[in-house]
């Protein structure tokens, strides 16, 4: 009787143990302790970073620039179509990232600038980017204009060579680029930033 | 009667214990979603099968206005005369995603996919270097014996070029890995956003 009444003692309190330690736990999850004042998630480019200006085509040839969207968040991002995984994967986190932001959203814009200009017609991107958030905007141009805006925004990007079927891929600098209302460069975000982390430094550039 | 109480309510922790690990241990070995797919043969377990839901055409490729006959890519020059050039390649790529799992005691590979949705399946890696990401095909990927491979978002994926139709939320469609040891094993693929 008494060893009994111990052992159910013992299993008891391991349980409790384990219920503690395991609630805590999922409450630390759903709390980051880390960056939740004004600090951001990604790299902070140097203060007074001027994000270059760029003039380059949005679906039916029509001329778009940055300073188009002075007032607005923009979140550049440098991928191609024919990108079946990192591309899409970082164009679902930006939607989920707008998403979240409610009305907000409507300061925010997304443009994804293709490192394929040879495959990527403006027309094309605009099909692609759209499936994603139909608010997103795709840009192409010639392969110098590119060249030059991806180099301004320090962003590598080079071909690989075809298959036999000619398809090929193309390696590319995989962050974003958000810029704020005044045409600043603030801050990079590296691939695998989550769309909670997008959300929290996006509010943090609208402030 | 509060030292009844007192282990009335250990008691009962211990139940709501007990539920707690059992559902972390169902939740471990189980796909991300439920509602992925999952399909098994012998020692090979594949789960939370999926991909993104993409449009099967979009706009073709044109030649940039002023170009020449031929394109410079930087390493590789394009004939106007091929098929990609003069506009015709209007494919689209999209990657699946899934768990493998062996529960044999011998290594397993897997050697290749095949999806009638697309005109090919290759399988890729993805690998960031320096903030740079890059994309290689792979032949084959080892399952070792016990263990597990994920396909996921910047890692592993199962390339479908070419789609033959539109991929909606909701769409599913049959994929079929095969592996060196276990043979043909058949996926049914969840199209879903995340
Ligand atoms: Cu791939």
């Amino acid at each position: 009787m008494h060893w009994q009444r111990r052992t159910t003692l013992m299993i008891g309190i391991a349980a409790l143990l384990v219920v503690l330690a395991g609630g805590s736990a999922w409450a630390a999850g759903l709390v980051p302790f880390a960056n939740r004042d004004t600090a951001v998630h990604g790299t902070a480019y140097d203060a007074n970073t001027v994000a270059p200006d760029f003039k380059l085509e949005a679906a039916g040839n029509k001329p778009v620039s940055l300073s188009d969207y002075h007032g607005d968040v923009v979140l550049l991002y440098f991928g191609y179509t024919y990108c079946p995984d990192i591309c899409p994967t970082t164009l679902a986190t930006l939607a989920r990232a707008r998403e979240a932001l409610g009305s907000k959203a409507n300061k925010v814009q997304v443009i994804m600038i293709t490192v394929d200009p040879q495959r990527d017609t403006p027309d094309r991107l605009n099909a692609y980017v759209q499936k994603f958030d139909p608010s997103f905007i795709g840009l192409s141009g010639s392969l110098d204009q590119i060249k030059q805006v991806a180099a301004g925004y320090g962003i590598y990007f080079q071909a690989q060579k075809p298959n036999a079927d000619g398809g090929y891929a193309v390696d590319h600098t995989a962050g974003v680029i958000a810029i704020d209302g005044q045409g600043k460069q603030r801050i990079l975000e590296s691939y695998g930033t989550t769309s909670e982390q997008f959300t929290s430094d996006i509010k943090t550039l609208l402030r | 009667m509060s030292l009844r109480f007192a282990r009335t309510l250990l008691v009962a922790s211990g139940i709501i214990a007990i539920i707690f690990i059992v559902a972390a241990c169902g939740s471990g070995d189980a796909s991300p979603t439920a509602s992925g797919g999952s399909a098994s043969t012998g020692d090979i377990v594949v789960t939370g099968a999926w991909t993104r839901p993409m449009t099967a055409s979009m706009p073709g490729m044109s030649m940039p206005s002023g170009s020449p006959g031929s394109m410079d890519m930087g390493h590789m020059t394009m004939p106007s005369g091929s098929p990609m050039a003069m506009g015709m390649d209007m494919s689209v790529t999209d990657a699946v995603y899934f768990t493998i799992k062996n529960n044999g005691k011998t290594a397993d590979q897997l050697l290749s996919a095949a999806a009638d949705v697309a005109g090919s399946t290759e399988m890729h890696q993805s690998t960031l270097a320096n903030g740079i990401s890059s994309m290689k095909p792979v032949s084959e990927v080892d399952v070792p014996a016990g263990g597990s491979v994920s396909f996921d978002p910047g890692n592993y994926h199962v390339m479908l070029v070419g789609l033959h139709r539109d991929l909606n939320v909701g769409d599913r469609f049959d994929l079929t890995l095969t592996f060196k040891q276990a043979g043909a094993v058949k996926v049914s693929v969840e199209v879903r956003p995340n």
